[in-house]
């Protein structure tokens, strides 16, 4: 066994493989795992994105131009499965992957080759799940939600189970990955109240996958026995109740929703901190403030459901638990103000990112109250003013978090800095554009403008035409981020440092960039001043 | 505190020796080990009680 007195005589000995074959399909390393999952994402986020295109373009005008409205009802659906399971889920495993045991001091996660299984059933689930539009019959198109007994009706929801079991046991896999790292592989004195807050985010994150995925798993496996075994979970008329379908989704849609942000609130807390030059302010209420969403998303389900005819004692009690998420929310929020405030700020484009998450974010969650009012929401439900809300929360919020951390890490990746410049243009691009897409949307949900529809009434067309240019463009501009990938990748000058950001802390910020492929074989020491949090009070 | 065991103090800086951290590394592995399978009964017993919640509801005439 080889004797490894120190990183550099390690790295020696263990770089990366050779082959690409044996490096990234064998991989077992944390970091090429990472990089697969974020290269992964990336291509989901843009097959995800041409369906959006269609939609917007169809919706464009009022009146069928370009697809059939079948059609239209795969794209709906298909966009939001490939954007939720495949772009922004595998995005923060990706970031996990990567980051979580640089950050920890530990040499790789728990269970290296279970790692490497997560990541590869994806691409064989989407391909699965993709193959379906090119089928007889088509994709499904009862949108992601899967209701019963419309769901039932399509002949690919075989394949669609499947998919979505496979992406399953993905999830499954990584969550336990990652719980076992975060609980085992720490490195000595780094204590659990001395985790990164991003650390924090994912362990509770993992937790939250591990009870719920499984749910999704039994939800569509009942709607494959119903459609194809002969039982009644679903059907009424043989004692059976669609809405109970409803129930058991959003038992698990619920804490999705979270899942694909905590995560993100785990990065912001990491970028303010480094570019206000300041610690997180209120360390342990960020991590109590994460737990108690992660809490309070499993008695909220129901707010999903307001409109299908609960009795009143359920539908007052998912109000009022559904408004208490807004408190811990709110703590964050204040939070992440408080560190920047009197901090000394640059805005480099992580920060622009950050920061147009912290106020778009709250935006979605504002949204997010009024549609938590259960008579206000008779009005919402099923309008596009859900479709605001949840595109603010997972635009603005989750999507804006991902392109903020590959901005913040990507130097430490490469070993290169991204250009600035163009960074900036890809930022204000993003954010102007997207909110052409998305606020107009509101006012059409207010105007009761149904969702899922391929076609409108001539009333709503002057604020959807806004929103298609405004999608249009937020599109095109997302290629402007392939381009500053590409060019940092391949053709970036300029070397970064170690600690890239002259306020960046945390154990991540030590090693040499870009991050040799094994670190940590010896186990760092972890001084309280190293951590981007300071020194934690008992 | 985890691990903390395994390293020998010199001066302020903690030096792991690969072949004295090797018993150490396993245990941290084997005891990941069990938390992941701890984790993964967790994920298996909520897929069939999720099935086995609306079974029983079904059956009990309780919708
Ligand atoms: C303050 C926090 C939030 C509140 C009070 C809230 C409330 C609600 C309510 C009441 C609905 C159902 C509306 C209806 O269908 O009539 C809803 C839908 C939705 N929310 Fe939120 N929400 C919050 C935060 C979030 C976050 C953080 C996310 C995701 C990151 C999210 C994602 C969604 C999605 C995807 C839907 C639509 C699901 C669908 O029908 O397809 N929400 N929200
Ligand atoms: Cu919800």
């Amino acid at each position: 066994m080889a004797h490894a007195a120190t990183q550099d005589h390690h790295d020696d000995h263990h770089s990366a493989p050779k082959g690409f074959f044996r490096r990234w399909v064998m991989s077992t390393n944390h970091k090429d795992i990472g990089t697969l999952y974020l290269v992964f994402a990336l291509t989901m986020f843009f097959i995800g994105g041409s369906f959006a295109m269609v939609i917007r373009a169809e919706l464009f005008k009022p009146g069928l131009q370009l697809v059939q409205p079948y059609f239209f009802n795969q794209m709906t659906t298909m966009h939001a499965l490939v954007m939720i399971f495949g772009a922004i889920m595998p995005a923060f495993v990706g970031l996990g992957n990567w980051m979580i045991p640089l950050m920890i001091g530990a040499p790789d996660m728990a269970l290296p080759r279970m790692n490497n299984l997560s990541f590869w059933i994806l691409p064989f689930a989407f391909l699965l799940m993709l193959s379906t539009l090119f089928l007889p019959g088509g994709g499904p198109s009862g949108g992601w939600t899967m209701y019963p007994p419309l769901s039932l009706q399509s002949s690919s929801l075989a394949y669609v189970v499947f998919a979505i079991h496979l992406m399953g046991i993905s999830s499954i896999m990584g969550a336990i990955n990652i719980i076992a790292t975060i609980l085992n592989m720490r490195a000595p004195g780094m204590d659990l109240l001395k985790m990164p807050i991003f650390v924090w985010s994912w362990l509770i994150t993992a937790f939250l996958l591990i009870a719920v995925m499984p749910v999704l798993a039994g939800a569509v496996t009942m709607l494959l026995t119903d459609k194809y075994f002969g039982t009644n979970f679903f059907n009424a008329a043989g004692g059976g109740d669609p809405v109970l379908y409803q129930h058991i989704f959003w038992f698990f849609g619920h804490p999705e929703v979270y899942i694909m942000i905590l995560p993100a609130f785990g990065i912001i807390s990491e970028i303010v901190p480094t570019f206000a030059r300041k610690p997180i302010f209120g360390y342990k209420a960020m991590v109590l403030a994460i737990a108690a969403i992660a809490f309070l998303s499993f008695i909220v389900w129901a707010h999903h459901m307001f409109a299908v005819g609960l009795p009143m004692g359920a539908e007052i009690f998912f109000m009022y638990a559904t408004m208490l998420i807004a408190v811990p929310t709110g703590i964050k929020v204040f939070n992440w103000v408080a560190t920047m405030w009197g901090g000394s700020m640059t805005f480099e484009t992580p920060m622009l990112f950050a920061i147009a998450f912290i106020i778009l974010f709250t935006l979605g969650g504002f949204s997010g109250l009024m549609m938590a009012l259960v008579p206000a929401d008779f009005q919402y439900h099923d309008t596009y003013f859900i479709v605001a809300h949840f595109h603010y929360v997972l635009v603005t919020g989750a999507l804006f978090a991902i392109i903020a951390a590959a901005y913040y890490w990507l130097p430490k990746w490469t070993g290169h800095m991204y250009s600035e410049t163009w960074g900036k243009i890809h930022f204000w691009n993003s954010v102007v554009w997207v909110n052409v897409l998305f606020f107009p949307q509101h006012f059409l949900g207010l105007a009761g403008m149904p969702r899922r529809i391929p076609d409108y009434n001539v009333a709503f067309a002057n604020f959807n035409m806004i929103s298609s240019i405004g999608g249009f463009l937020f599109g095109a501009s997302q290629l402007i981020f392939i381009g500053v990938l590409i060019h940092c990748v391949f053709f970036s000058k300029k070397k970064a440092t170690d600690r890239v950001w002259e306020g960046a802390k945390g154990l991540e910020w030590t090693v040499p960039s870009p991050a040799p492929h094994h670190t940590f074989a010896i186990a760092p020491i972890v001084r309280d001043e190293e951590l981007a949090h300071g020194h934690v009070e008992d | 505190m985890d691990g903390s065991s395994q390293a020998n103090i010199s001066g302020n800086r903690m030096v792991l020796d690969q072949q004295a951290l090797d018993p150490e590394q396993s245990r941290r592995l084997r005891r990941a080990r069990r938390t992941a399978m701890i984790a993964g009964a967790v994920a298996v017993s909520f897929f069939v009680f999720s099935i086995a919640q609306l079974l029983w509801v079904q059956h009990m005439g309780l919708r």
